[in-house]
């Protein structure tokens, strides 16, 4: 278990130097400073080192359950081998020269995961920069710094912004519980700590700074199960195209797509910041305020300009300010100045004194409609900043609905930013992020008391899909299409009749069967937009047309893409088209199977009117996919247009996920489009495209 | 002793693969097989001696002890047309005949490597008939398919020749997938009436135009950075990575058994390519790929290839070299054999051997 990487009795530190400038001095030397356990240095130069006995080699050390690893690369193998045969369960590598840097290195770093996979030893880093828990005092990191204690656990992807955070968190005044450098990942990664820390009594808020991470679809269950307990908030870097590619070359992991991670953390309830300054903002108030009930909030403040801009704040990040009780407005009316706006916001005037911040503290508390408070001042002449950051902090005491403040200035209110930081009350330089770290709250809030409906499972062929997949990889086909409809059809998303016809005669008896008119559509693995060459025609009325429109076709296909294979033509029965509307799936590099949705034509061409998720998904899941698009309305039926059958939407991109999650070797599939009739009249399938890799 | 001689109607048709193959599966079948390549052309320089690649190839396949100065006798150097045409080329006929002598000497069967084309070597009286001639060959006629149009040419192969008793009939190579039924109820039946046996339709394999890792870096020439062990892999097809980083991925998983060629400084597409299980990756420009992705590469086990020249030389280098490369890789040889196996008449031909 993890727990015991924290919590260790006795630690080896191999590789332990003497000058506390070198990593394996400066471990031991933070170790030496509070850590309670017994601490073996290991080096075969030395026989005393910072005062400590010095061992020779692992096998002399009494006991090394956490072994701290600081030497060159190509012995860490034999080492770790070593460590195998006493009682050590986790060992942290801090030493680099692993996948990081080179060939060599990857072959080292294969070497020691097949270690840990045989000896059960986890292995945190390589090439990373320690861990640290204030609650024992073990810092083996070789930071030049400490951490205060906390509530706060934080891990991160890049060593040396570790450094510059505990550096200043301490001025901040910022503590923390567990302090972790993730390296290389070659073993313990985010998922390992997200589900340890989610246990974890001394911490109440998770931080990380990812890079990528390495098991999405785990990290989406583990993070779900996380998240239900605690807040997890993650700046995840490479957002852009230029960020992804420095952190390609940096990691060389591919990060995957960046909407993969904003539609993970979605669905797992991740806060995801966008910055450093988001990261700290959302966790001060994540760990020191209660979270609010609803997104209703006062606003308290003693000028008017920072109280309009709180309130613009406020409606961007999706709070609302309360309407008050008459009570409260009673109590506002009778204790403030008949010039004070007694509405929210609450304007208790520039020469207010903390008497006033009281009073209006002490309404908005107690007004059952009030869920959150922005406290807001500005250094006037009458202005006891500190009296007042005193009333806020007796407010706050009784912790039952979050207050966030923004002392707006500079000198005069340091005193007054030290007391609320004492008093836990997280104050923010401007009042637009304090109202964002309040939102987050009550975003967070409100992802809690969702109860996630369950997974549905449809009877489905999956063997029908099957033999279909497998005939096809077994000719060398890995793009399938309108011939293929069976699969959609196996999984139960209605499909046109089709019949696939492999010469003029068989055609003629497909169109027979099915009855004009009829839509022709050519079938070649080379050809994925049809239409563009001429390979779809609809509409066709009887033999002669067919005749006519089956010679034209192939041999213009002929001339335009003489290399192309083609396997016939498939002949379809005719459907009026309904709302045309696209679903589909991509497999991303983390996450794998992403669904997509949008309206067809120009809402998903021009405009990216598109929303995703990640399979599998719930009935939830796939109601709020069609929901988020800006056109959804279009669907709910407008200026006198009937409504569409989102339900059968819904079902479709249920069963699609069912089919995305059974078959790993599909890693595209277009449904484009799909035609979506009136309420209860269904959606039908005339066609589609899937991309299959091999099978690895 | 039995002789075949192995002509083809065009250039690049697939003559050395199907020779390879055949001899190897007679040679599996229990016959004691000889192999020459009387006219020298895929020549390269070799220990201070010229030499030709197919001979080189076969000879090192079949495990034949003969010299290849006697497989192949005669080398069509520049120096040697210079002659012909200057009529001081003699004795063609004569070392032909000597060298084959000593080749066939214990051999049940010796097939022969005819030139790039049917008619080819005419100006020097060594066309694929001549040979056959004066070597007293059946010729069994290979035709690189591409279209009906592609039966034209083995209509005149079977006119021009004098003998037409020699020819035992064609092979169909590199058929596209959706013209086998055409072929089998519309060329064949037309073939035969036209007293063309067809003694086989071979479909279009793509490992057969492959190329190997190993051997793109021997010829761009390129240096190997990591997993050298992946040599061997072979490449189908080449794709070009100088597109975003989003797209990348979607667009290499549409393609199989591919390398692909980008920059070394676009770790993003580097990292979307081996994702999407990239045979090999071919960085241009000599812009060494970052460590991180070298170790990447070295555990997912991709060989990366480093280029000086730039990404559309290197492209140009490589769509010469696909579709000409060697048959020397065990795979390939693999491939062919099985490929023989399922689309040649082997009953028709070894009766076609006996009767000779």
């Amino acid at each position: 278990m993890l727990e015991e990487l924290f919590e260790p009795s006795s630690i080896a530190i191999i590789g332990a130097s003497r000058d506390p400038k070198k990593p394996g001095g400066a471990i031991l030397a933070n170790l030496i400073k509070e850590f309670e356990g017994n601490i073996y240095p290991v080096n075969p130069k030395s026989d005393m080192v910072q005062g400590f006995k010095c061992y020779h080699s692992v096998d002399e050390v009494p006991s090394a359950e956490l072994a701290v690893i600081v030497i060159p690369a190509g012995l860490v193998p034999d080492t770790l081998k070593q460590c195998s045969k006493k009682d050590t369960k986790n060992v942290v590598i801090i030493s680099a020269g692993f996948k990081e840097s080179g060939p060599e290195g990857a072959i080292l770093e294969k070497q020691i995961i097949d270690i840990s996979r045989d000896s059960g030893i986890r292995i945190l880093g390589p090439n990373c920069l320690g861990l640290l828990n204030t609650h024992n005092g073990m810092n083996a990191t070789f930071a030049a710094g400490s951490a205060r204690k906390g509530n706060i656990a934080i891990m991160s992807q890049s060593g040396a912004l570790c450094t510059s955070i505990l550096d200043w968190a301490a001025s901040e005044n910022i503590g923390f519980s567990k302090f972790l450098s993730l390296g290389n990942k070659a073993d313990i990664a985010e998922n390992d700590l997200l589900d340890s820390w989610s246990h974890d009594d001394e911490t109440d808020v998770i931080l990380a700074y990812l890079e990528g991470i390495k098991d999405g679809q785990q990290f989406i269950r583990t993070a779900r199960e996380a998240t239900k307990r605690k807040p997890v908030v993650v700046i995840k870097s490479g957002r852009t195209s230029t960020g992804s590619k420095a952190a390609a070359s940096h990691t060389g992991t591919l990060a995957g797509s960046d909407r993969a991670y904003t539609s993970a953390f979605d669905q797992s309830g991740v806060i995801r910041a966008y910055s450093m300054e988001e990261l700290f903002d959302y966790s001060r108030a994540f760990s020191t305020q209660p979270l609010p009930e609803g997104f209703n909030v006062a606003i308290i403040t003693n000028a008017g300009g920072p109280g309009i801009m709180a309130a613009d704040a406020c409606e961007e990040v999706g709070l609302r300010l309360a309407s008050f009780k008459p009570e409260t407005i009673d109590k506002l009316r009778h204790g403030l100045p008949p010039q004070a706006n007694i509405y929210n916001p609450i304007d208790v005037l520039g020469d207010a004194t903390s008497q006033r911040y009281d009073l209006a503290l002490e309404a908005a508390m107690s007004d059952p409609i009030v869920d959150g408070i922005i406290v807001l001042v500005s250094p006037q002449a009458m202005t006891d900043v500190e009296q007042i950051a005193q009333a806020v902090i007796r407010t706050s005491g009784n912790r039952t609905k979050p207050i966030v403040t923004s002392l707006i200035g500079g000198n005069s209110m340091v005193e007054g930013d030290k007391i609320l930081d004492m008093g836990k009350v997280p104050n923010y330089p401007y009042p637009g992020r304090a109202a964002k770290a309040l939102s987050v709250l009550a975003k967070y809030r409100q992802y809690k008391e969702i109860v996630r409906s369950p997974y549905e499972q449809f009877d489905v062929d999956e063997n029908g899909v099957r033999s279909i997949i497998d005939s096809a990889i077994n000719e060398g086909i890995y793009t399938l299409g309108v011939e293929s409809l069976d699969i959609l059809a196996c999984y139960g998303i209605p499909t046109v009749r089709s019949i696939h016809a492999r010469t003029i005669e068989e055609a003629l008896q497909a169109a027979e069967k099915i009855g004009y008119p009829v839509a022709m559509k050519i079938v070649s693995p080379d050809i994925s937009h049809k239409s563009d060459v001429g390979g779809v025609k609809i509409n066709i009325k009887d033999e002669k047309e067919l005749t006519f429109t089956y010679t034209v076709m192939r041999q213009n296909i002929g001339r335009i893409l003489p290399d192309a294979r083609i396997k016939g033509v498939q002949i379809q029965e005719m459907r009026y088209t309904g709302k045309e509307i696209i679903v589909g799936m991509h497999k991303d590099a983390q996450f794998g199977p992403m669904l997509m949705f949008g309206l067809g034509g120009i809402y998903v061409d021009i405009l990216k009117d598109v929303s995703f998720a990640v399979a599998p998904i719930n009935r939830d899941d796939a109601n709020k996919m069609i929901q988020q698009i800006r056109s959804f309305p279009l669907l709910t039926g407008v200026r006198g247009e009937e409504a569409s059958d989102i339900d059968s939407i819904v079902d479709s991109l249920l069963r699609l996920s069912q089919l995305a999650c059974d078959f790993p070797e599909i890693v595209e599939l277009d449904i484009n489009p799909l035609f979506v009739y009136a309420r209860g009249k269904g959606c039908v399938a005339p066609d589609f495209r899937i991309i299959l890799e091999e099978r690895k | 002793m039995k002789t075949i001689l192995i002509g083809s109607t065009e250039g690049f048709s697939g003559k050395s693969a199907i020779t390879l193959g055949l001899a190897t599966i007679l040679k599996e079948t229990g016959y004691k097989v000889g192999f020459m390549k009387p006219l020298g052309n895929k020549l390269k320089w070799e220990a201070d001696r010229l030499i030709d690649e197919d001979t080189q190839n076969i000879k090192k396949i079949l495990g034949l002890s003969e010299s290849v100065d006697d497989i192949t006798p005669i080398h069509l150097t520049d120096d040697f047309l210079h002659k012909v045409l200057k009529g001081e080329v003699s004795g063609l006929e004569q070392s032909i005949r000597s060298a084959f002598d000593k080749i066939s000497r214990d051999k049940d069967i010796v097939l022969i490597e005819g030139n790039a084309a049917f008619s080819d070597g005419a100006i020097y009286g060594m066309s694929d008939a001549n040979v056959a001639h004066l070597l007293n060959a059946s010729i069994l006629l290979v035709a690189k398919y591409r279209s009906m149009k592609s039966i034209d040419n083995i209509i005149t192969d079977y006119k021009i020749i004098s003998e037409p008793e020699r020819m035992m009939g064609v092979v169909l190579n590199d058929v596209p997938e959706d013209e086998l039924t055409d072929i089998e109820d519309l060329v064949k039946p037309y073939l035969i009436n036209q007293g063309v046996d067809v003694l086989g339709v071979i479909p279009k394999d793509f490992t057969l135009r492959s190329i190997a890792v190993g051997q793109i870096a021997e010829m761009l020439p390129g240096e190997i950075l990591t997993a050298k062990e992946k040599c061997e892999e072979l490449v189908e097809h080449i794709l070009v990575g100088a597109m975003e980083t989003d797209s990348a991925l979607g667009f290499f998983r549409k393609s199989h058994n591919y390398a692909v060629v980008t920059g070394g400084d676009r770790a993003d597409i580097q990292l979307a390519a081996m994702e999407a299980n990239t045979k090999c990756l071919i960085l241009t420009g000599n812009l060494y790929p970052s460590a991180a992705v070298l170790g990447t590469a070295q555990i997912k086990e991709v060989p990366i290839i480093l280029v000086s020249a730039d990404t559309m030389t290197t492209i140009d280098h490589l769509e010469t070299l696909m579709g000409r490369s060697s048959m020397s890789n065990p795979e390939k040889i693999k491939k062919i054999v099985e490929l023989l196996k399922s689309s040649l008449d082997l009953d028709a031909i070894i009766r076609h051997i006996d009767k000779q």
